[in-house]
């Protein structure tokens, strides 16, 4: 890392970071995806579609997105390797037949101690979901996410 | 430079800290629409030019300041070198 400049973005920032290699890139502006040789990210976090066929659109983004969500709500790692059977699992295998139930209250970090907005935590479950949707096509654009995670009582 | 003003806390550490350094329910809603709004404004970009995909978004690559304003890394030099 060579050095790291602040850029001001409206109501939140971005750092950039300069290096030897990098990782962000411009998207497709005729297609809806690129094809990648080099996969590269965080294991964790990958998209199906990227780390199989390296397809790279804006909803790899997403579905990293939603691995943060997932974390921010249940407090785990993205690949936990403390399961009982010992083997690594990840955060969106785990999740994913929690969220098919509904059961919702069980991905809760217990560290919370059940102190949560309900509407909030019901928005950010519900962006989590789709966030992390298998089918990139079916996946909501980050716009699309914010509006989710912004809607009022009153959206419901 | 900028790492000194700010305090480099992985979004999970502050899971397994002592309680009372735990985020809140409120500063983790916070953060998690923060994150999302710098990752349209990326996607976005200016509307006329290309859209900026990240490919690592992660919890580490988030760096929170003081009031659990989040920031997000972006790694960025091969722009020019993939944009043909």
């Amino acid at each position: 890392m060579s050095e790291i400049f602040d850029c001001d973005v409206t109501c939140t920032h971005s750092l950039l970071q300069l290096s030897d290699f990098g990782l962000a890139m411009w998207g497709p502006t005729t297609s809806s995806f690129v094809i990648q040789d080099d996969v590269v990210g965080t294991f964790g976090y990958l998209a199906p579609e990227y780390f199989m066929y390296g397809k790279v659109s804006d909803k790899i983004d997403v579905y990293a997105f939603g691995v943060v969500l997932l974390e921010l709500i249940s407090g785990r790692e993205p690949i936990d390797s403390k399961t009982c059977e010992g083997h690594e699992i990840s955060l969106v295998t785990w999740a994913k037949p929690i969220l098919e139930s509904g059961d919702v209250k069980s991905l809760l970090d217990p560290k919370l101690q059940g102190k949560f907005d309900v509407a909030q935590m019901h928005r950010m479950v519900l962006a989590a979901s789709l966030c992390i949707t298998r089918a990139a096509r079916l996946r909501p654009n980050m716009n699309q996410v914010i509006i989710t995670m912004a809607m009022t009582l009153s959206s419901y | 430079m900028i790492y000194y003003l700010l305090m480099k806390l992985e979004i999970m550490d502050i899971g397994k800290n002592k309680d009372e350094s735990m985020l809140t329910w409120e500063d983790r809603f916070k953060v998690a629409v923060g994150i999302g709004e710098a990752l349209n404004y990326l996607h976005k970009h200016n509307q006329t030019s290309k859209p900026i995909i990240h490919r690592d978004v992660k919890s580490s690559n988030i760096l929170l300041s003081e009031g659990f304003e989040p920031h997000v890394i972006i790694t960025l030099i091969l722009l020019t070198r993939i944009d043909n």
